[in-house]
């Protein structure tokens, strides 16, 4: 009974995980269609304003569709956690490892940031690492010295918090360039990083936005996965 | 209502492509930059990220940008150092505003609301 209890909370923690890929997709919809409206011309008056009023409906779909998509993945990934828990937690790390959507916090807690990103919907299998970040680093403080993905390997390993499994940097461009910061910690860790292109903003509600100056949608997470897998 | 921009200088990385530039004005009284740096300054966190702002002119630091509010304006956090320390050029509309207003204070309910009208199409 147990085993077959362990067998339906992997079944269940990766289907919520395979809702990922899908949530990505629709997140770069909406910041595309975000995009294209901006870049529209001013004119109100005609066809510029018909396409940009088309354009926000899909943007708001595609946000509808992601919001469902996130309390599907929260509900599956909780739903295999407390069948674990009721067969006596004999599967431990195995859907630990991979459905976990915990976080670690690698700068002050009671920084704004924190505080607004504590409130993030969890992307289905993957790690939240908060920590200040620029494109080649990280820090714990603005000011405070810069370390490389090599020592946020090292203090992940050691963090009781993250248990292994794919990571989402909530670090201020991280992913911007193509062997910066998140490919670099995808390499040190071998697993996926998701890393955000430009200036991650948190709000109040919770809500992430990549953006180069709070508002434009102007960015996005981008998928980093360790050299040598494939 | 969509929240109105403010100090979104075209010059700045968090500025907007669309945004008023950068320029000394000097067009305030004493008296009005004095209020308006202080209004500014009270503004409540709309959202927060995780990177400096340095001055565009002397490279000094300020500290962690952040998006203010007071329900109405948006602004970055940086600006009341550019009003205080270089006089830029404000909104007529925006010094109006904040006559005889005290200091912003927001609930979270109302912080949240301030999100939506972020996020609201252009009327």
């Amino acid at each position: 009974m147990g085993s077959q209890l362990e067998e339906l909370a992997k079944a269940i923690a990766q289907v919520g995980q395979q809702s990922g890929p899908a949530q990505q997709a629709l997140a770069s919809t909406q910041q595309k269609a975000g995009q294209i409206s901006v870049s529209l011309p001013d004119d109100e008056s005609g066809w510029a304003r018909a396409i940009r009023t088309d354009l926000y409906a899909a943007a708001q779909a595609a946000k509808d569709a992601l919001g469902a998509l996130e309390e599907f993945g929260k509900t599956s990934d909780a739903f295999a956690r407390r069948l674990v828990d009721g067969a006596g937690g004999g599967m431990g790390g195995a859907v630990g490892k991979h459905a976990s959507s915990g976080r670690t916090i690698i700068m002050e807690p009671n920084d704004p940031f924190v505080t607004n990103a504590d409130k993030a919907s969890p992307a289905p299998g993957f790690h939240d690492v908060v920590a200040h970040g620029d494109a080649t680093s990280f820090a714990t403080t603005p000011s405070g010295a810069a370390f490389d993905a090599q020592e946020m390997a090292r203090r992940l390993r050691a963090s009781s918090t993250y248990q292994g499994g794919p990571i989402r940097l909530l670090s201020c461009s991280t992913g911007s360039t193509p062997n910066g910061a998140a490919q670099q910690l995808a390499d040190a860790l071998g697993v996926d990083v998701l890393a955000p292109t430009d200036t991650l903003w948190a709000f109040p509600s919770g809500r992430l936005l990549v953006s180069s100056n709070g508002y434009l949608p102007n960015g996005g997470f981008k998928l980093f996965k360790p050299k040598g897998n494939g | 209502m969509k929240l109105r921009r403010l100090g979104f200088f075209v010059e700045l990385a968090h500025g907007d492509p669309h945004g008023p530039s950068l320029r000394k004005s000097g067009h305030l009284s004493p008296d009005e930059k004095a209020a308006a740096v202080r209004y500014l300054r009270s503004g409540a966190v709309l959202a927060a990220s995780q990177v400096s702002a340095n001055d565009h002119f002397t490279g000094e630091a300020l500290g962690t940008l952040n998006l203010l509010t007071d329900g109405t304006w948006v602004w970055p956090s940086d600006l009341p150092h550019y009003v205080e320390a270089h006089d830029v050029w404000l909104e007529p509309d925006f010094l109006s505003w904040i006559v005889n207003r005290a200091d912003v204070r927001l609930t979270p309910e109302e912080l949240v609301a301030a999100e939506d009208a972020l996020f609201a199409p252009e009327a």
